[in-house]
């Protein structure tokens, strides 16, 4: 039970284990935003669930077409906000009001209108450190070890290469039937990823890029 | 940087006939200030504690704090100081001892009671019981404590300007003695009312058959005295009783300034004559005819400007006027002078109740005629007192001194003992002093510093302070005092009694014994009784003079200058800060602002813009600096060169310059050098030699015997321009602000509450005072954690009278003297980071088209205590808050410095350390500060504390003894030293205080009140009493 | 958003190419990346010497104000505010173009912010630094100047809330620390392109290291859009904010010239205005000297422009304003400091101002100066030293003559005033060359994601099902 939450949870982070034989999943490379979009759409229509879309930069419609929801994020904010705003309003009030109290200009101890910027700044700072720490935890990042670093193409990712990952872990996974299925929807190229489990931060780093890309 | 001293650098090297070791090229080359590290055995500071006082000078003290434990015990030597490990019983640590002595002032004493921490001299007050002083103090006695811990004081005997010992002097005197009946000694000595030393001048008239003993003073003849002689042919001494009078005239008598002699009961005389509790009360009218603009002019009903040697024509003409007999054919080109008629009406109409009086700088006739008008009008008895001082008729100081010099140059002098005076440095032009002393073989100087007369002199004696030495003497009203010491002599000093007797006997005796032995024919019955009650007391009650109304000789008023339209006159002045020079050497006294002028650290020669213009002098004023031109005035004694300042209000065609500057003081402490990323060496005002050195001008030269006060016929010519002037206050000018607020009686009948109503309404017709309070709702004050607290029954206010107050400046150096406020230094000053906790604001108030001739009035400033305190809001480390009992208070150790504060005060009373300034003081100047108050350091914020440490000594001592704290039991500093009692302050929580009934006053009002800051401190208006006619005549 | 669907189609037509030149996706990377890859050529050397050894002299002169005090400003006992202040506030107000480029933009879906919001952001990073430097050093006991934060201690003091002050520290210190996350998340995705472009093992460590691993997962980019968005929405209140909050400092005072309610909207839209000016002034110079014109187009420093512009016009509406309420409102001290700032001994400083901000703004009104390079550059200088004076008339000039007459004073800075000051744009440059060297200067992902290629659509409607490949596909200017 626990184990599957843990998996699910993963699996939204796009973490996924190798199978058996030490594969990772396979790895398609696709021309463009457009192929790729409508590759993961039809990824998604045969049923597979451990799968991920890469590309340079975000794609309009990945989301709906990967059926993943809305993240969670906004969230997290809320609840950051809310506790910088108290957390700000209960240090103002506490200092001033009950620990020291001090005669100054002969205002109130405690009064909202003097204390409302250090609320405010506070709010927002709770809030934007809350929004960052949860993107991090929902992405799993820092994410040192990802077998795909081992992909030799896979280094255009972040250039411009649009790539597919089928993971092995996924129930439908068949390394022969997904190969085919890849192709089908339109994949340059298949790699299998190995997860050789060397801990190396993404990989040995990439030959010369000056080249075009080859495959 | 500097080596340490080998044990005997000191010892000369040269004249050596053998080869002679060196250990460093200072010593080779006998560098002085090598050589004064010979002196002391070890680096200064090296022997001392950190910080605080050297361990000698702390045995010392302890020493005079025993030696005074009983007081009344005899005085023991210093050799048996003591541990404070056996404790005097009297002494307990942190809790002050006040000690009733007198301070010796211009020939008379003034009663004080001085406060003494551990044997250590603090802080000067008044004596409350003494007859003339009463409590109150001026601001020279406020800033003699300094003169105690001048770091340049003189330490050692010198003979031949080597180091000798008071054993060498004594034997000396032994030997000196030998052929004394055919000896011609001859004494200078200050003007003294002490009976011992005049005893010991019978007893050396005994020994030296063929003394002659000349009293000298710097400033020249005290007018007042020979106008007496010449009035009544004895030596009588005016004291005047404002309180009764309602018509005065002075003459330029500035007889309100600390300067005058008897200052302190001329102040509270006029006061009492100025108070107003209601619309109803009179009040005295005051007429002021002076040529500068004083203190006294600044409190003048009607004031008219006129050259000082214009004046004897004045009076000459008010005296025919009002029918003097014997005075004819005088004045004539001021008989109808609108003020002469306007005087005479109401000397007339007040008849008893008027009263005349002449000033310093006027002739001895002008104050014979005064008092020929005085008894005219029938006053002496009612508001003027004559004396019987029973002292000799002398002759003019003048015929002494030039006699004296001619037979000093023809060596027919074979001594001269100068005691307490500087002739060198002050002697007129005219007379080459300096060159008649080297013709005289011994020549004995006993002064405070190595000056300049030490140096020309052959023997140089180190001077106590009233404060280190036993001495006695009368006060104005002839009061006998006994000058008790607090603390035995800081350096190894004699006082003059000491010096006299051991001159005259070859004796070593103590001062102790001199003023017991002489007040054994003093006190009746049993002594030992009168003499404890005397120094418990501080005075001899009822050893007042008699006062007598003698038979009036003659007066012809004839003036005796005659000075063209637009000749121009050199009027020379006491300085108002320095005296002649005796307390140029003291830092509080130099950065004390002029009250007129608001200069420090200079003297300028005064002159009025019509005059300034005519000779085509200016002061402009750039980027906050005032670049003054200078120029040479040229007069019979010689010729000076001094900075310009031009005064409103001065008399055109006349110059006014002071005493007491140029000073040539010798100063042993080295020359503070630091590195050149270190600013120290820049803001250490002790760190350059002796503080007067090279402070301003000696204009001295330009006198003669014969014109001391008045030169006339003077030229002044312009030689450059560009002389930085430092001022503590750049704008004169109100901008029609109504910050200081006065009204005549009549308006002020009409309209009572003038003051208050200068601000009505808020813009926008709606009255401030309706506006809703600031938070009045949920206050801090109604809430527990306040209200709870046992300050909370105490709200402590403040009332400044501007009626009474005359701008003395004797509150501005009492706030220094118990705040421990640092000086800054010209150069500070003129970027303006003075640290005056209260400030003397002057502003020029005049109608339109009497430019030419200004008011002149005086506010003083320090922090109002605000109840909404703009300062605190901004605070961001709550440094400034607000207490219990309604101050508003620094707390300086958690203060960052963000200056903030100071910049939201409307008020501009708080002050910031931009330097470290107490690290930089001289260990002597250490001694001098209130253990009470925190010495701040640097980057820290300070103000007005409202004296919160006296408050909370109250509150303690009070709480001891289960009590409430009476009204007037706790009072400021500055409170505590108006002669004038302008400042009240108490609790405005009690409805029957003194500040609570002078808050009901509808004269009351705050500053800036319409910024709803709620000050704790008021100002009552001013009321003016001029005279209407003369309003209509000059208007 | 770099997502362009809601304006794609009708959006490109109007809008002019935000990228010239037909770049593919690979030339924007190569562009961008290969300043931080090449070679370091000597003139950054040069330029980083010049720039480090002025940051040098701000360190020794805020040496010599530790060693002597306060004392070697210039200040004195009315004017207790000057120089340190003024670079403050000035500096601060820089700090403001890059989160107001970033975040703002980004939510009114200004596409064309994404060519300059990187180094905009890296201006204002540098800039808030410069400007902290000046809190911290103008106190007088600068060893304690950390009394200001709520650190518990034993004597239970705390700081005092309702100061200004205070409100300032919490401002300030949060603006620059949202501005960093802000800026950080938005470098990962480059900094992964460059480490997948590394061969070098030690960058490729050291880029992996702040990458965290990025592949460019669309489970990622899901929240980190997420993310940013928010990041965006929560910056955009908090730089209005700022220099509201530092306008407080003089609003709350009791100061004739300070206490005027106009403050923070004034404050904010000079801030804007400078911080523009700042930023035109450096992209103009970094897109020539980096080739990279065709990223940061004319159209770009041309929209600039134009906002400094409407931002340079309300500033002057607030001077004018000012001093017709200080008339209006009848109140004499209030006036005076007016008159004072216009006819006083500052006159000349305030007519400076006056100039600089009103007047020369005012010639974008014609495009062909708002187009011309020259112009612009000259301008945006001139803007700055406007601003500069603003705040100097301000602290200053309300200081040295407010409520009593016999306090009054002049204010003239030292040397130490003038070189820290200059020190403090030392410190600027070298950070901004730092930058300049080591990180990618224009936004990589965001900028393809803006461009037309970046739109599946744009492949369904043109070239079938796009098998055109990733050779760079036509970009057609105009749109379609």
């Amino acid at each position: 039970m626990f184990k599957k939450l843990i998996r699910s949870s993963k699996t939204s982070m796009g973490i996924f284990d190798s199978n058996a034989d030490g594969v990772y999943g396979l790895l398609a490379e696709f021309s463009n935003p457009s192929t790729l979009l409508h590759a993961a759409a039809d990824t998604h229509q045969a049923g597979y669930t451990h799968y991920d879309a890469h590309s340079p930069f975000p794609i309009h419609g990945m989301d709906k077409a990967m059926g993943l929801g809305n993240s969670k994020i906004g969230y997290v904010v809320i609840l950051g906000g809310a506790t910088g705003l108290s957390l700000a309003t209960w240090l103002q009030w506490w200092t001033s009001q009950i620990d020291y109290p001090i005669n100054i200009s002969g205002k109130p101890f405690f009064a909202v209108e003097p204390s409302i910027p250090v609320m405010f700044e506070l709010t927002i700072l709770f809030s934007a450190f809350a929004a960052v720490a949860a993107m991090f935890a929902f992405n799993g990042l820092p994410r040192p070890y990802n077998p795909l670093f081992y992909s030799e193409a896979f280094t255009r990712v972040t250039d411009d290469g649009f790539f597919l990952h089928i993971a092995a872990s996924d129930a439908q996974f068949d390394q022969e039937k997904t190969t085919e299925f890849l192709k089908r929807i339109g994949a340059l190229s298949v790699e299998v990823i190995h997860d050789r489990g060397v801990a190396d931060m993404g990989g040995t780093p990439a030959p010369a890029v000056a080249a075009p890309a080859a495959h | 940087m500097i080596e340490l001293p080998v044990i005997d650098a000191a010892s000369p090297a040269v004249g050596d006939p053998k080869q002679h070791f060196w250990r460093s090229l200072q010593d080779l080359r006998q560098d002085p200030h090598f050589k004064r590290l010979g002196h002391e055995e070890f680096m200064p500071g090296a022997s001392d504690a950190p910080g605080g006082s050297s361990r000698r000078h702390f045995l010392q003290l302890m020493g005079a704090s025993m030696a005074l434990a009983g007081l009344t015990g005899c005085r023991r030597p210093v050799e048996l100081t003591l541990p404070y490990s056996r404790k005097p019983e009297e002494i307990i640590p942190g809790i002050p001892l006040f000690y009733a002595t007198a301070m010796p002032f211009r020939g008379v004493l003034s009663g004080l009671l001085v406060q003494s921490f551990e044997g250590r001299p603090t802080k000067v007050e008044g004596n409350p019981d003494h007859p003339v002083s009463q409590g109150a103090s001026g601001l020279f006695e406020q800033a003699s404590v300094l003169n105690l811990y001048d770091p340049d004081r003189s330490k050692h005997v010198l003979h031949d300007g080597n180091e000798a010992s008071w054993g060498d002097f004594v034997a000396f005197c032994q030997g000196f003695l030998a052929q004394a009946a055919t000896r011609k000694v001859a004494v200078l000595c200050e003007q003294t009312s002490s009976p011992t030393l005049n005893a010991l001048r019978g007893r050396l008239a005994q020994v030296y058959p063929q003394l002659r003993w000349v009293t000298y003073a710097a400033e020249g003849d005290d007018p007042s005295r020979m106008g007496m002689q010449e009035a009544f042919g004895m030596a009588l001494r005016p004291s005047y009783r404002f309180e009764s009078a309602e018509v005065i005239v002075s003459l330029d008598a500035d007889f309100l300034s600390p300067v005058d002699r008897n200052f302190v009961a001329n102040t509270r005389g006029y006061a009492a004559s100025r108070r107003m509790t209601s619309p109803q009360d009179d009040i005295s009218r005051l007429y002021v005819v002076e040529s500068t603009y004083t203190v006294t002019g600044g409190t003048a009903d009607n004031r008219l400007r006129l050259r000082s040697s214009q004046i004897p024509a004045f009076a000459a003409a008010l005296a025919v006027r009002l029918g003097v007999e014997g005075v004819q054919g005088v004045g004539a080109e001021f008989i109808d002078h609108p003020y002469v008629q306007a005087m005479e009406r109401d000397l007339l109409r007040a008849g008893s109740n008027g009263v005349v009086l002449a000033g310093e700088t006027q002739p001895a006739s002008v104050h014979a005629l005064c008092m020929a008008i005085n008894k005219r009008l029938s006053s002496i008895g009612n508001t003027v007192f004559l004396y019987e001082t029973n002292e000799e008729v002398k002759p003019a100081q003048a015929e002494q001194l030039q006699q004296l010099v001619f037979d000093m140059s023809n060596g027919s002098v074979d001594a001269l003992l100068m005691i307490g005076v500087n002739p060198v440095y002050d002697m007129p032009g005219e007379i080459d002093f300096a060159g008649a002393l080297q013709r005289v073989p011994t020549t004995i100087h006993l002064g405070t510093h190595q000056d300049e007369t030490a140096a020309a002199s052959g023997w140089h004696i180190p001077l106590t302070h009233y404060l280190e030495a036993w001495g006695d003497g009368r006060a104005y009203d002839g009061t006998l005092s006994v000058i008790q010491p607090l603390i035995a002599p800081l350096h190894d000093g004699k006082s003059e009694i000491e010096l006299l007797h051991t001159f005259a006997t070859g004796l070593d005796v103590s001062g102790y014994d001199l003023v017991r032995e002489q007040w054994r024919t003093v006190l009746q019955g049993d002594f030992e009784m009168a003499w404890k009650k005397v120094i418990h007391d501080g005075f001899l009650p009822n050893s007042g003079f008699a006062a007598v109304d003698p038979a009036l000789r003659p007066v012809s008023g004839a003036s005796p200058y005659t000075i063209g339209g637009d000749e121009i006159e050199v009027v020379f002045r006491l300085d108002n800060k320095v005296l002649a020079g005796s307390f140029s050497n003291n830092a509080w006294c130099q950065e004390l602002p002029d009250p007129a002028t608001k200069v420090v650290w200079d003297n300028v020669a005064l002159m009025s813009p019509a005059t300034a213009d005519r000779l085509g002098l200016e002061v402009p004023y750039d980027k906050g600096m005032h670049y003054a031109d200078v120029v040479e005035i040229a007069a019979a004694g010689g010729a000076v060169q001094l900075p310009i300042w031009i005064l409103p209000g001065h008399a055109d065609n006349s110059v006014t310059v002071t005493l007491g500057y140029g000073r040539q003081i010798v100063s042993h402490r080295p020359e503070r050098i630091t590195n050149f990323f270190d600013t120290d060496d820049k803001t250490d005002i002790y760190g350059k030699g002796a503080v007067a050195t090279g402070v301003g001008v000696n204009v001295t030269s330009l006198r003669t015997p014969g014109a001391m006060r008045i030169a006339t016929g003077a030229t002044v010519r312009k030689v450059s321009s560009g002389y930085l002037v430092a001022t503590t206050q750049d704008h004169g000018y109100m901008e029609g602000r109504p910050f200081y607020r006065m009204a005549t009686v009549d308006t002020y009948r009409e309209d009572p509450g003038f003051a208050a109503d200068a601000i009505k309404t808020l813009p926008g017709g709606e009255p401030w005072t309706d506006y809703p309070a600031l938070w009045q709702e949920r206050h801090p004050t109604t809430e527990p954690a306040l209200k709870d607290n046992p300050y909370h029954a105490y709200q402590w206010g403040m009332v400044i009278d501007l009626n009474t107050c005359t701008g003395c400046n004797a509150c501005v150096v009492a706030c220094q003297s118990e705040n421990n406020i640092q000086v800054v230094g010209k150069d500070q000053v003129s970027r303006g980071r003075e640290l005056s906790w209260l400030r003397m604001d002057r502003y020029f108030v005049s109608e339109a088209g009497q430019e030419a001739n200004p008011k002149m009035v005086m506010q003083p400033v320090m922090c109002m205590h605000c109840e909404n305190a703009p300062c605190e809001s901004v605070c961001p480390v709550a440094a400034t808050v607000h207490s219990p009992d309604g101050t508003n208070q620094m707390i300086y150790n958690r203060c960052i410095g963000t200056r903030y504060c100071a910049n939201n005060c409307p008020y501009k009373v708080r002050r910031f350390n931009f330097y470290n300034w107490s690290k930089t003081l001289p260990l002597e100047v250490h001694m001098v500060q209130n253990p009470n108050v925190t010495v701040r350091s640097r980057g820290v914020m300070e103000k007005c504390s409202f004296c919160i440490q006296r408050v909370r000594q109250a509150n303690i001592r009070t709480s001891l003894e289960n009590r409430a704290i009476q009204d007037g039991e706790v009072k400021t500093a500055c409170q505590q030293a108006c002669p004038a009692g302008a400042i009240v302050f108490g609790n405005i929580n009690d409805p029957n205080s003194h500040v609570s009934k002078a808050r009901q006053d509808n004269r009351r009002y705050e500053m800036l009140a319409e910024l709803s800051t709620k000050p704790r401190t008021s100002y009552l208006g001013r009321v003016m009493n001029p005279n209407p006619e003369l309003e209509a005549a000059t208007a | 958003m770099s997502k362009p669907a809601t304006t794609h189609g009708e959006g490109l037509h109007v809008d002019p190419p935000l990228i010239t030149g037909n770049l593919s996706f690979r030339d924007i990377t190569n562009m961008v990346s290969l300043h931080t890859e090449k070679k370091t050529p000597l003139a950054w050397y040069a330029a980083f010497g010049f720039a480090s050894s002025i940051a040098g002299l701000l360190l020794i002169m805020i040496a010599y104000l530790v060693w002597n005090g306060t004392g070697v400003w210039g200040l004195n006992n009315p004017v207790g505010w000057g120089w340190a202040i003024v670079n403050f506030v000035f500096w601060v107000g820089i700090g403001h173009a890059g989160t107001l480029i970033s975040a703002i933009l980004f939510l009114f879906r200004q596409k064309w912010r994404t060519s300059i919001n990187r180094a905009a952001e890296a201006m204002t990073l540098f800039a808030v630094i410069c400007a902290l430097v000046f809190p911290g050093i103008h106190v007088g006991r600068i060893w304690a100047a950390y009394w200001m934060l709520p650190i518990p201690n034993q004597m239970d003091m705390w700081p005092q809330f309702k100061s200004p002050l205070l409100w300032d520290v919490f401002a300030v210190s949060s603006y620059f620390m949202v501005s960093l996350v802000f800026w950080y998340v938005g470098l990962i995705p480059d900094l992964a392109t460059l480490r997948d472009r590394t061969r070098k093992v030690w960058r490729h460590k050291v880029l992996s290291f702040f990458s965290m691993g990025w592949t460019g997962a669309n489970r990622h980019w899901r929240n980190y859009e997420k993310t940013y968005l928010i990041l965006a929405a929560l910056a955009t209140p908090l730089v209005l904010s700022v220099h509201s909050v530092v306008s407080f400092d003089f609003a709350v005072s009791v100061v004739p010239g300070w206490h005027t309610t106009i403050f923070p909207p004034y404050f904010v839209a000079g801030a804007i205005f400078s911080g523009f000016a700042m930023v035109v002034t450096l992209m103009v110079i970094s897109r020539k000297v980096y080739g990279i014109e065709n990223l940061i187009t004319i159209t770009h420093l041309e929209k600039m422009n134009i906002i400094i512009l409407v931002t340079g016009t309300m500033v002057g509406f607030a001077y004018i304003t000012e001093f017709f309420i200080a008339w209006y409102s009848g109140v004499p001290y209030e006036f005076y400091a007016f008159l004072n700032r216009a006819t006083g001994p500052y006159a000349w400083a305030y007519w400076t101002m006056m100039s600089c901000n009103l007047l020369f703004p005012q010639f974008f009104w014609i495009k062909k100066l708002r187009r011309s390079i020259p112009f612009m550059f000259v301008t945006s200088i001139i803007v700055n030293i406007g601003m500069w004076f603003e705040r100097f008339v301000i602290t200053v000039i309300s200081l040295h003559r407010d409520y009593m007459p016999s306090a009054w004073d002049y204010y003239s800075p030292t040397f130490v005033d003038v070189f820290t000051f200059v020190g403090t744009f030392g410190l600027f440059l070298t950070l901004f060359l730092l930058f300049l060297r080591w990180v990618p200067m224009v936004a990589i992902a965001e900028v393809k994601g803006v461009m037309p290629e970046a739109d599946p659509h744009h492949y369904d409607e043109h070239h079938g099902d796009g098998h055109a490949g990733h050779a760079a596909p036509q970009v057609t200017p105009g749109g379609h």
